[in-house]
């Protein structure tokens, strides 16, 4: 295998992070607790270090090649996924500082952790053949789980780690078996070889079998339904930054892998997953808000509203081959990360005794506590349920574009519906806030956790407001089908 | 008598004392046979009904995903019977 510096230097953020992580740990075995905000500190200091390597890369001539023997590229999508997860993390140390320097754990080993998953991720999205993505996905899984169970005499946070665990291997089983079969009848693992053999070859029921799997496997890290029963549990036993962060991150890793699969390696088939698709999509959504109307601990409610996102996003994935094509779900992922990351901030803004805001009532009267806070939560919740001029809004309106255009204007009238129904319990948190008594003092939070709320806010609004810089932006990144 | 009256009423209680461990180890083996085995279950059925019907592959298709569906909330539930109940360590 020719590597050239070339090469490195497109993995250099990925390179970057894992030193970076590295010596957070190591720091962190010869400091005491007093140190924990300069490790975050630091954290901050190396995500906004590889923010800088990958905006650099944006403009560097060698890359959308495949690297390391094509096991790897870096093209405009990859470096889309790759700020906006690095985004995620920031702000998610941002959002820890205060949560993680109450408890009585090491910091050094959650930013460290952080760092790890957040490589997984940037390798995951520039994975080009099937072996790099799966050793990727397992390096993010394997520091998930232990970021999930990091509040380790919490029972709950053991239990959603021991969940996530056991059925994250599970799902990665599906996914290896779905590998192997593949790697069996095509005796390669390159999604653009992968392509090419398909190309003149008749499918098989063994193959389609084995492509099923995989999208088992990585529906399993969507959260979607049938394979999303684990997220409730996950989101309400972690640590809430730690939950934050799983709404976002390693979706956003798990959309970007999903769509360059079966875009990249197995486009003649898209008659069979975009069905596939199609019918989970609208499943989970239907499913996820329904499932979400029940709810009074919020954590568990925003799961379920994160689960029935992952119904609409996956609507992005059946513009194949149409003048959309991916455009909609890249669209509606740069809104989704800072709409849902703002809500769950806003959650650990509410925390009390380790767990914030466990139910509805928790909200109570928050706009006479602190009114700022309360206005912020509307954008979210405004943003989520998709009403203008909200980036929630323009992140579905493209989604359903897409689904339109693609043929599938049931889903998109199925999805409408959805959205409407998920008025009802995201307004049931907007009327506790304004319409319910205060309980307890004026509410004050510190000013990392106040920088990600109002980054998340701003985000939120401006892309709402002026979406056209964005959009245009994006739709040079989209994966051309073949 | 008496004297082994109480062994083995102290060996029963002992049994009971251990048995939930064996319980969960043998619901644990189960869950990890029944997942692969729902999946080709749901395959096979999936096909059987593609050809009866005549509608083509995509009932196999949907067969196995329903089967890792029902293989994933058969290990969910058997986690689930684990919980503590919210109790601390």
């Amino acid at each position: 295998m020719k590597v050239s510096a070339s090469d490195w230097l497109l993995l250099s953020p990925e390179l970057f992070l894992t030193a970076a992580g590295l010596l957070i740990l190591s720091i962190s075995a010869f400091f005491d607790k007093a140190k924990e905000e300069f490790l975050a500190f630091l954290t901050l200091l190396f995500v906004g270090v590889a923010i800088g390597l990958v905006a650099f890369l944006s403009g560097y001539g060698g890359r959308g090649a495949p690297i390391f023997a094509g096991m790897f590229i870096v093209d405009n999508f990859a470096i889309f996924f790759k700020l906006l997860m690095l985004v995620s993390i920031a702000l998610t140390v941002l959002a820890s500082i205060q949560f993680v320097g109450r408890a009585p754990y090491p910091a050094g080993d959650y930013y460290a952790l952080l760092l790890f998953t957040g490589v997984g991720m940037l390798f995951m999205v520039s994975g080009n053949n099937l072996v790099s993505i799966y050793v990727a996905l397992e390096l993010m899984a394997l520091s998930s789980y232990i970021l999930a169970g990091y509040f380790k005499l919490e029972i709950k946070s053991t239990e959603a780690a021991l969940k996530y665990f056991v059925l994250g291997a599970f799902s990665s089983g599906v996914l290896l078996y779905g590998l192997s079969l593949v790697y069996g009848i095509a005796g390669r693992m390159g999604l653009p070889d992968l392509a090419k053999l398909f190309e003149s070859q008749a499918k098989s029921n063994l193959l389609l079998v084995g492509i099923l799997l995989i999208l088992a496997g990585l529906l399993f890290k969507i959260a979607a339904v049938p394979f999303h029963v684990w997220t409730p549990d996950v989101y309400e036993g972690s640590p809430t930054p730690v939950t934050a962060f799983f709404s976002v991150g390693p979706k956003l890793a798990a959309y970007a892998i999903l769509a360059r699969i079966f875009y990249v390696g197995f486009p003649k088939f898209h008659a069979d997953w975009g069905l596939i698709i199609a019918l989970v999509s609208a499943a989970t959504m239907v499913f996820g808000n329904v499932a979400a109307l029940l709810q009074t601990n919020v954590k568990r409610m925003l799961a379920y509203s994160s689960i029935a996102h992952a119904g609409y996003a996956l609507m992005g994935v059946l513009g194949f081959r149409t003048e959309f094509g991916l455009w909609g779900i890249l669209v509606y992922l740069l809104a989704y990360t800072f709409m849902n990351f703002g809500v769950f901030a806003l959650v650990v803004f509410l925390e009390t005794k380790g767990y914030a805001a466990e139910s509805v009532a928790d909200f109570n009267g928050l706009a006479r506590r602190n009114m700022t806070a309360a206005v912020v939560m509307l954008v979210f919740l405004l943003s989520l349920a998709g009403i203008p001029p909200t980036a929630g809004f323009i992140g579905k309106y493209y989604l359903f574009t897409s689904a339109m255009k693609a043929g599938y204007a049931w889903l998109a009238v199925l999805a409408v519906l959805m959205s409407a129904l998920s008025l009802f319990y995201y307004f049931r948190i907007a009327a506790a806030m304004f319409f319910s008594e205060a309980e307890g003092a004026p509410l004050k939070s510190s000013y990392a956790l106040t920088a990600a709320v109002l980054i998340c806010a701003a985000a939120t609004v401006i892309v709402g407001v002026a979406p056209q810089p964005f959009v245009e932006m994006l739709r040079a990144c989209v994966i051309k089908a073949p | 008598m008496r004297d082994q009256g109480a062994i083995n009423r102290k060996s029963e209680i002992e049994n009971r004392k251990a048995s939930p461990r064996y319980a969960i180890v043998a619901r644990a083996s189960a869950a990890g046979v029944i997942f692969p085995l729902s999946i080709v279950a749901g395959y096979l059925l999936g096909n059987w009904l593609g050809k009866a019907v005549g509608w083509g592959d995509a009932p196999a298709l949907v067969g196995a995903m329903l089967g890792a569906a029902a293989g994933f909330w058969n290990l969910y539930r058997l986690l689930r019977a684990l919980d503590s109940g919210g109790k601390r360590f």
